[in-house]
């Protein structure tokens, strides 16, 4: 079990706050969600300006 | 040229820019609890849902006496989902990366704001542009139903793989942050 699991447990009042431990990792999958994320954010941003180049 | 096609005063144009920030505003602390208790993805189909409700409403422009009120209404509702897109940013880069990549996903993410804009401009002026101020308004009238239309698509394009393909949590946690997060949202339900 991942150590910052263990100390998860409420019978403990330790929370490991190592953020440099060798243990976590990242997944590829989070740059697809990047991408996906960054779509959707210009979604979000361009119809707003729609009038503007013709008021 | 908008305000001259649809019989309104500049005003009711410019409004349509500030509507969106009114719904940004309405909507910013109720996305930033969802995201919190119920996880970025549900929020992201939230938005999703008033993106699609606003640019559909925006169709309907050239109906009856209404007209410019549905454009002044959609961009009003799909900016309620508005605020996902911003305080959600480092959500994800918590969530998926290690401390050290953090800032950098954090920043990219937050460009798209900026980027969206500019994009929206080059969308519009890519079917409709003031030199076409000259035409008869049916005319006019028919170039702005399509720039609605097909930019409506393509936004919609643009946000499906959010809604079908994004996920909220890696298979192990990026950091004792990232479980700290996880059981404090916990916690709060």
């Amino acid at each position: 079990m991942h150590k910052s699991q263990l100390t998860n447990d409420s019978s403990m009042s330790y929370l490991s706050t190592d953020d440099t431990s060798s243990e976590f990792k990242e997944y590829p999958y989070g740059k697809i969600n990047v991408v996906i994320f960054f779509l959707f954010s210009l979604a979000n941003s361009a119809y707003l300006v729609t009038f503007a180049p013709i008021p | 040229m908008t305000a001259d096609t649809y019989h309104k005063s500049k005003s009711y144009v410019n409004l349509a820019y500030s509507l969106t920030n009114v719904g940004f505003l309405l909507f910013a602390l109720p996305t930033n609890k969802s995201i919190e208790s119920k996880g970025v993805r549900i929020t992201i189909q939230l938005s999703v849902i008033f993106l699609i409700l606003g640019l559909s409403l925006r169709l309907l422009i050239n109906n009856g006496g209404f007209n410019f009120y549905y454009a002044l209404l959609g961009n009003f509702v799909a900016s309620l989902g508005r605020s996902c897109s911003t305080n959600a940013c480092t959500k994800v880069s918590v969530k998926w990366f290690l401390p050290k990549n953090r800032p950098l996903v954090s920043s990219i993410l937050l460009l798209g704001a900026p980027l969206g804009t500019i994009l929206g401009y080059q969308i519009t002026t890519f079917f409709i542009t003031t030199a076409d101020a000259s035409l008869p308004t049916e005319m006019i009238k028919d170039k702005m139903f399509s720039l609605m239309f097909y930019e409506g698509i393509i936004l919609i394009i643009m946000v499906i793989p959010a809604i079908v393909f994004y996920k909220d949590d890696p298979p192990t946690p990026t950091s004792s942050t990232s479980v700290k997060m996880d059981r404090d949202s916990n916690v709060k339900e």
